[in-house]
């Protein structure tokens, strides 16, 4: 087992923030992925422990090494990094919209959001936080959006799956809703 | 008066929804008449300041209006039974959709914070070299525009990474068109496939790596090259255009 944790560790290393999945790791290991799950799920908990800068997650659909949050400020001075790039809200919002309703058109977001969205879904189209998924039978047949796996990756999902749970207004109340 | 500008809402229905909030109104038991007029008292006071409001801000004032007077004209009975069930969503369900996702914003924006603070290397080098070799030919000309401006953001984040530090200004001013002839006898030179990554880190400024860019681009267009993309890597060859 200790020399497929360390195969794991080494080829996680090589690819960096590009990942390898479970199956990836199976076949590059030749090893059953049910094994290479329980070896993951080691290697995770032995990175938890203080001796570790890195910390294992899967975001996205593969395994990768982050660095652990406590690091950022000896990260941030020793790279010279400046601010990190941040999202409007505007941003946030067409991203909501998407990631809960996928696939969906632009026309379709902007029905919610009340705006028009069309330089907001370029915009995250090239910064490959969304991604063409085909297109809707709709007249035109526009374009449908879906987020992608740097989507998932920049917000921490294993996949959409764990999105938190969208607010429930039913029950009519003013009190609830503006908090 | 009011003391926000339009700018830090991100849509009319966000201004009414902060306007229902600010004034007190029930949503739940919305009175479209008080909404419209602060509606329009807001878009007036932005007039006044010459602030610039978006087309879609007087688009949904438009619907507020309608509403507004559909409640205060008598109607006619034979109007009212014609009157189609479904006109879409109404007012208060459409705030009420687009709350929930302004709402959740704030969660997701708290996962992307935590996030920005962990980090992860890149590829490595040298498997990244390895595989351009397997590069097959036939593969020419595939993605896009925006395969391309992805690729580029990937190259400057690796070229940012390799040089951390400050580095000292250059003052060699180098036009797109001087490149162009330099890559053309850097083609001549290389006739084999190249990655674009490469070719820029032989820059050794952020203005020689935008011009190299520029050039590449330019050289595409007039078919002096060929470009192919691999996931994230994009490659480069001289066409025979070249030589």
């Amino acid at each position: 087992m200790d020399d497929i944790l360390a195969k794991i560790e080494g080829l996680l290393y090589v690819v960096g923030d590009e990942g390898l999945s479970l199956e990836e790791l199976s076949d590059a290991i030749n090893v059953d992925k049910m094994v290479v799950q329980d070896a993951i799920q080691d290697l995770t908990i032995q990175f938890q422990g203080p001796r570790h800068g890195l910390e294992l997650v899967q975001y996205g659909g593969v395994f990768k090494f982050i660095t652990k949050p406590f690091l950022r400020e000896a990260i941030r001075e020793t790279l010279a990094l400046s601010k990190s790039r941040q999202l409007s809200q505007s941003a946030l919002e067409t991203l909501a919209i998407i990631a809960y309703k996928q696939p969906i058109t632009r026309v379709e977001i902007e029905e919610i959001r009340g705006v028009g969205c069309d330089m907001m879904c370029r915009k995250l189209v090239a910064l490959d936080l969304i991604q063409e998924a085909g297109r809707s039978d709709a007249i035109g047949r526009p374009i449908l959006y879906e987020v992608t796996k740097t989507f998932l990756d920049d917000f921490k999902l294993v996949s959409l799956a764990e999105l938190p749970e969208l607010p429930d207004y039913s029950e009519g109340e003013n009190e609830n809703f503006f908090k | 008066m009011f003391e926000v500008e339009i700018s830090q809402f991100s849509g009319p229905l966000d201004l009414m929804l902060f306007l229902i909030k600010d004034k007190k109104l029930d949503l739940f038991d919305l009175d479209i008449r008080e909404l419209t007029d602060q509606y329009i008292a807001y878009i007036h006071a932005m007039e006044e300041l010459k602030l610039e409001i978006a087309s879609e801000y007087l688009s949904e004032l438009a619907g507020l209006i309608e509403y507004k007077s559909k409640k205060l004209l008598p109607r006619d009975e034979s109007l009212l039974d014609a009157e189609k069930p479904d006109d879409g969503p109404t007012l208060v369900q459409r705030l009420i959709e687009y709350q929930k996702y302004k709402e959740i914003t704030a969660d997701l924006n708290q996962r992307y914070q935590e996030r920005l603070d962990q980090f992860a290397k890149a590829y490595s080098k040298d498997a990244v070299e390895s595989v351009r070799d397997e590069v097959n030919a036939a593969s020419f000309i595939t993605g896009d525009v925006y395969d391309l401006v992805k690729a580029m953001n990937k190259v400057y984040a690796r070229f940012k990474m390799v040089h951390p530090f400050e580095t000292t200004i250059m003052n060699e001013e180098l036009s797109v068109d001087d490149r162009i002839e330099q890559l053309r006898h850097y083609l001549d030179r290389h006739t084999d496939v190249f990655s674009l990554v490469d070719l820029l880190h032989q820059s050794n400024s952020l203005q020689h790596v935008i011009v190299t860019f520029l050039a590449v681009l330019d050289m595409i267009r007039m078919h002096e090259m060929y470009v192919s993309f691999d996931d994230d890597a994009v490659y480069l060859k001289g066409s025979a255009l070249n030589g």
